[in-house]
């Protein structure tokens, strides 16, 4: 009894505070992922009750889902190339516009922030990769020759892949890069000095050896974004080559999840895709902190 | 129905009743405009289709228009329109006019009814068929300004292309306007002082000349009057309603004491920023002097109080004796109406030398080479440099009422100007920079619709003694902010949603309307039309079966499904598109529209092909309110042209085709589902087997349609994506097959090719008799029933009133009435659609059309049907795979999916 009231004064008030987001956190996020596995083993139309059938529906995503394997290998096709890509050029950005004077470097960050500030401004993509021979890229291309007739940028399947990548690097630039131009902001400057006292000879040196151990926060509140990203990639797809896209083209899991949800309201089946999605996203964010970790304690 | 219509409109045709009637000719004897005091007992009524000839003297060389006495008779909301031509035997004039009709409004004492909130709401509108005598243009060449003719007998002819009037008498009429300086003198023996100012809220109006000139309101100032931060006050009229000329408003006013008085006008305009907009002002039935006969308004971005001066300052001095008086403002466009004729005309020959351009050039040319276009058209220079001084000669003479040399109207024809300098310099250039040439088309034609709109949003206006001075009613800083902090704080309290009253036992039902783009969903639906229908709630289902009905505004998309199956759905729903529908049917959640009390009676009103989307197992789950089918869009300029006909079967399009092609000109066929539906119906297939348990893809005569659809653009080249709306203007695509809204826009927003494009059936394949199969699929939306509503019969009520074509019809005139043509309702009903404002020609065809109207049912699977069918057709138009294959293929995976639904319902079911 002693001890309780005791832990109490220590850590009650820490427990309070905590209270109120750690409430949301069971009612917005630890509830519906466990409602989504329970459902995720029956079968639900959302008007009768659920109908338990073990682990079909997993067996049927697995082995029986051509359109799911093909989502799958787009999903990692587009996370290999985006992830790291848009990862990288946070970091670099982020690094690049740190040199400059503050009011330049807020100005600046405006401007790379912008693009995933401004909610559905993708859309400009579509109007600029209209399959029209009068759309932007189409009549440019034809105007200098190099195509004679108009190319379905966005529901061509050889092409409209090239077209979700550039859209989805052009909105990379989230709130990871937010988080490296601040880490930026509060590295250790005598490190830096001590560093220069033992021999550091360039800004690579510099960058390796000072900088990124110092980033590691960062560099790990980066990658997760940047793969929770890479994973959810499919609305900008559905907005620009449509849902479906043609033959399944740019179709990813996240896709794959609304289509069942939203359009066949197959709840059951959705449910399955969800927490699959959940699985990987997890595995794939343990590699990476692992992997950071690591580079850390070097 | 179709046949007994039909038969109406051929009789009307035949028998053309030729009228003809002499009238004493009086020119100057009557000047008075406007709502007529005499009864005429001798008249010539004109039905529609139907004409009638006058016979008219000049009675001396002058300057004359055409003065018609007339009365509208009851019809449908639409103003009655006619042709008419006047000729000598050497001379012919054409023109087409349009007799407006006169309204007012229902109020309710000195202002409007209010609702249950105390908000002002839209009054209704009354029509008076009664006398009015309009001046009219006889020229279509000059417009509404008088035309020069000989002394001597003229005969007029009248053809009504939309419905009917009755003409008392019919005159040449001639202007004899005095000038500012006799009216003073006229009036000098007056000299009393008034010393009292009259004031006229703008809104109250006492006769008006279109239903869609409806009083709103602006809550943004309190300088707006009247306005209260807690409630509506319907304190503005005007805006883009009050802008076609022609158009007037007219109030009654009572004055106090005899004397002069200057008119002030409380007004916004922001149409013209340079020019201004003009305004032919009557006093009691007459323009006072010439100056008043087109007073210009200037550009106001906010509300300004105007006094109409002269030159110099002066207010002008109205004499006004103590007594009732009546003011009339009239939309006046004189000043810019030659312009606007003769960009108009220049439009019309710039689209055809584009067309004679890209029928050498191609629409995209090829950039490195000379076409020699100087030589291959010898007319192209020539016509270039009098485009130069044409066009030079119309900006000047459109700058003369410019008010601030801003002129901001005219820059538009001196890029067109620098664009054709630069062709006449060096015509080697104009292939490669042809799509300027273009853009300054558009922009010219869009300048068209500019300078037409005369629009102007007054306030109040005032009958100022002279003496008095002009007061800006200008709210001060802190007034504003007070006023403004009210209403935001206002806006936490009031209470949005739309309830109707007077309700009694029959308990309330909830009743969700789907908010709709017509491009997307096929309906034009949002807070307007909620409004209209709430009105008609509380006018007619409200007191018949003492229900209350709550209507909200939903976004269209899953909403309405995802609450439905969470079970917090509505009663009913309206506008439901029919993919949700399907999806909602089979689960369960539907109530059976079948069981309406009187349904025959309902279900006759409808085609029967507008049921077959909604019915499942031989139920009928909703209730269909829009049907939207394709029709054939032909520029009928470019047909003649080019000597075209209009095509009737695939042969004849295919040949119109080939000519069209040598000109490099396009055909817009858009690449969806319901194309393929329309060659596979005309071919005799069908997508599902009889008990929709299979797909009949792989038919004969399902891979002929495909073939055929596909054969479209890979062999005969048609573009996959274009903007139909933007080449039909210019003629680059003369011809397309699209949805039969697509007349909305067009009506509305391309001014500058009125009257040179029409819509016909699509092209079927002919019998040995001759005789056209035109079958096409359809597409629409809905009213659905849930059916674990609280009060099933009030809703089953509620959809019976709805649905029914007395209902229908009125909401699509009030949706016509208040948002103009561009918000024509494509209805469902077929009684509703013949009161529609279709002229006679438009409805002969779109009924010709909709007899040959069908449908596909939809299935649990319908999603999957449509994204295989255009996998299938991409494989083939953009890879060029062998069409049976791919369609084989498509037709085994849609075979599976509908096993797996039927599989997955049929669990659910057990």
């Amino acid at each position: 009894m002693k001890k309780m009231s005791g832990f109490f004064k220590k850590y009650g008030m820490s427990y309070f505070f905590l209270s109120f987001w750690l409430v949301l956190f069971m009612f917005f996020t630890v509830i519906p992922i466990i409602c989504a596995v329970v459902l995720s083993f029956t079968d639900f139309d959302m008007v009768r009750t659920p109908d338990f059938v073990g682990i079909q529906n997993y067996l049927t995503l697995l082995l029986d889902d051509e359109i799911f394997m093909k989502s799958l290998s787009n999903t990692v096709f587009y996370a290999l190339i985006t992830g790291p890509a848009g990862y990288l050029l946070s970091f670099v950005v982020a690094w690049l516009i740190t040199e400059t004077s503050k009011g330049v470097r807020s100005f600046l960050t405006l401007v790379f922030y912008a693009p995933s500030l401004a909610g559905n401004i993708y859309m400009i993509w579509g109007y600029l990769f209209s399959g029209d021979a009068y759309g932007m890229v189409n009549s440019f291309l034809m105007e200098w020759g190099f195509i004679s007739q108009p190319v379905q940028w966005l529901t061509d399947p050889e092409y409209n892949s090239i077209a979700v990548v550039i859209v989805i690097l052009w909105t990379s630039l989230g709130a990871g890069f937010l988080s490296f131009v601040a880490g930026f902001q509060q590295l250790n400057k005598e490190l830096f000095e001590a560093g220069a006292i033992d021999g550091i000879r360039n800004r690579w040196q510099e960058l390796w050896h000072i900088t990124l151990p110092q980033m590691v926060p960062q560099l790990l509140i980066g990658a997760v974004l940047s793969i929770s990203g890479a994973f959810a990639i499919g609305y900008q797809n559905a907005q620009l080559t449509g849902n479906p896209s043609t033959d399944y083209s740019t179709h990813t899991i996240l896709l794959h999840m609304t289509d069942y949800g939203y359009t066949r309201f197959e709840m059951g089946y959705a449910s399955t895709i969800a927490v699959i999605l959940f699985v990987l996203m997890t595995v794939a964010w343990w590699l990476i902190s692992k992997g950071l970790k690591s580079f850390s304690s070097e | 129905m179709y046949k007994t219509y039909l038969k109406r409109g051929i009789a009307a045709l035949i028998v053309l009743l030729i009228a003809i009637q002499c009238f004493a000719v009086c020119v100057f004897a009557e000047n008075e405009v406007g709502v007529s005091k005499t009864e005429y007992t001798q008249y010539v009524s004109i039905a529609e289709e139907e004409s009638a000839t006058f016979s008219l003297t000049a009675e001396s060389d002058g300057d004359y228009n055409l003065a018609v006495v007339y009365r509208a008779v009851e019809g449908r909301v639409v103003n009655p329109e006619a042709d008419i031509v006047i000729t000598n035997g050497t001379d012919s004039f054409t023109q087409h006019i349009e007799f407006s009709r006169i309204w007012s409004d229902i109020r309710d004492g000195e202002r409007f009814k209010t609702d249950s909130y105390d908000n002002e709401v839209v009054p209704e509108m009354r029509e008076h068929f009664d006398w009015q005598t309009v001046i009219f243009g006889i020229s279509s060449k000059t417009g509404n300004q008088a035309v020069s003719l000989k002394a001597g007998e003229y005969t007029l002819n009248i053809t009504m292309s939309c419905e009917a009037v009755e003409i008392a008498k019919v005159y040449f009429y001639q202007s004899n306007l005095k000038s500012y300086e006799e009216y003073l003198k006229e009036n000098s023996a007056n000299n009393e002082k008034a010393t009292e100012a009259v004031t006229i809220q703008a809104e109250l109006t006492s006769f008006k000349s279109d239903s869609s000139l409806i009083p709103t309101y602006d809550r943004s100032s309190p300088s707006i009057v009247p306005n209260y931060h807690d409630r509506i006050s319907l304190n503005i009229i005007g805006g883009s309603s009050f802008s076609e000329a022609g158009q007037w408003l007219e109030w009654q006013f009572d004055v106090e004491q005899d004397g002069y008085y200057a008119l002030d006008v409380r007004y916004e305009q922001d149409a013209l920023r340079g020019i201004g907009v003009g305004r032919r002002i009557y006093i009691d039935g007459e323009v006072p002097f010439a100056q008043f006969d087109n007073v210009l308004f200037p550009y106001a971005s906010d509300y300004i109080d105007f006094r109409i001066e002269d030159k110099n300052g002066e207010a002008y001095k109205l004499y006004l004796t103590k007594g009732a008086h009546t003011l009339r403002m009239q939309v006046n466009d004189a000043h810019l109406e030659q312009e606007i004729i003769e960009i108009q005309e220049y439009i019309g020959q710039c689209n055809s030398m584009y067309r004679q351009i890209i029928s050498i050039t191609g629409a995209n040319p090829d950039v490195y080479r000379d076409y020699y276009l100087d030589k291959e058209l010898p007319s192209l220079i020539p016509f270039l440099k009098d485009s130069i001084v044409k066009l030079e000669d119309i900006a000047k003479r459109i700058e003369r009422w410019s008010q601030d040399d801003e002129g901001s109207e005219t820059s538009v024809i001196y890029d067109m100007v620098r664009v054709l300098k630069e062709y006449v310099e060096k015509p080697h250039k104009i292939p490669a920079n042809l799509s300027n040439f273009k853009n300054g088309i558009d922009s010219l034609a869009n300048m068209i619709i500019t300078l037409q709109s005369q629009s102007i949003t007054l306030d109040y206006i005032t009958f100022n003694p002279v003496s008095k001075p002009l007061i800006q009613n200008d709210s001060g800083f802190f007034e504003y902010l007070w006023f403004r902090l009210k209403s935001f704080f206002n806006s936490f309290v009031e209470d949005y949603s739309i309830a109707s009253e007077n309700g009694g036992d029959g308990g309330q039902i909830d009743v969700w309307v789907n908010m709709g783009d017509i491009m997307v969903s096929g309906a034009a639906t949002g807070r307007d039309q909620m409004q209209i229908i709430k009105r008609m709630c509380d006018d007619t289902f409200t007191e018949q079966y003492q229900t209350y009905v709550k209507l909200s505004l939903v976004s269209a998309g899953d909403t309405l499904t995802q609450a439905i199956l969470a079970d917090k759905g509505p009663d009913v729903a309206l506008f439901v598109g029919e993919a949700n529908i399907a999806n909602l049917a089979i689960r369960g959640v539907l109530a059976d529209i079948g069981k309406i009390e009187d349904f025959d009676r309902i279900k006759g009103q409808y085609d029967d092909s507008a049921y077959i989307p909604y019915t499942f197992d031989g139920s009928l789950y909703a209730m269909p309110l829009t049907q939207n089918f394709n029709m054939l869009f032909c520029r009928t300029d470019v047909f003649e042209e080019l000597n075209l006909k209009i095509p009737d079967t695939w042969e004849e399009f295919y040949a119109v085709q080939k000519v069209l092609i040598q000109h490099n000109l396009e055909i817009g066929i858009s690449e969806s589902q319901d194309i393929f539906e329309m060659f596979l119906m005309q071919h005799g297939g069908s997508i599902y087997n009889a008990d929709l348990t299979k797909s009949q893809l792989k038919e004969q005569t399902a891979v002929d349609a495909f073939t055929q659809w596909t054969d479209l653009y890979v062999k005969h080249g048609l573009p996959l994506v274009f903007n139909f709306f933007n080449r039909f203007r210019t003629g680059e695509m003369p011809m397309g097959i699209m949805s039969y809204t697509m007349y909305n826009q067009l009506s509305v927003a391309a001014p500058e090719i009125e009257s040179q494009w029409q819509m016909y059936p699509i092209p079927g394949f002919a019998d040995e008799n001759g005789n056209i199969n035109r079958i096409q699929s359809s597409s629409g939306n809905a009213t659905i029933i849930i059916s674990t509503s609280d009060n099933l019969k009030a809703s089953y009520n509620f959809v019976k009133w709805w649905a029914d074509s007395e209902i229908q019809t009125s909401f699509g005139r009030q949706v016509e009435m208040i948002l103009g043509k561009s918000a024509r309702y494509n209805t469902a009903n077929l009684v509703a659609f013949e009161n529609l404002n279709w002229t006679a020609n438009e409805r002969k065809n779109l009924s010709l059309a909709w007899e040959s109207v069908s449908d596909i049912p939809q299935t649990a699977a319908s999603y999957y049907l449509g994204r295989c069918i255009s996998n299938a057709f991409r494989r083939v138009a953009y890879s060029y795979e062998d069409p049976r294959d791919v369609l084989y293929r498509y037709s085994d995976d849609i075979d599976n999916e509908l096993e797996r639904k039927r599989n997955v319902m049929k669990k659910g079911k057990e």
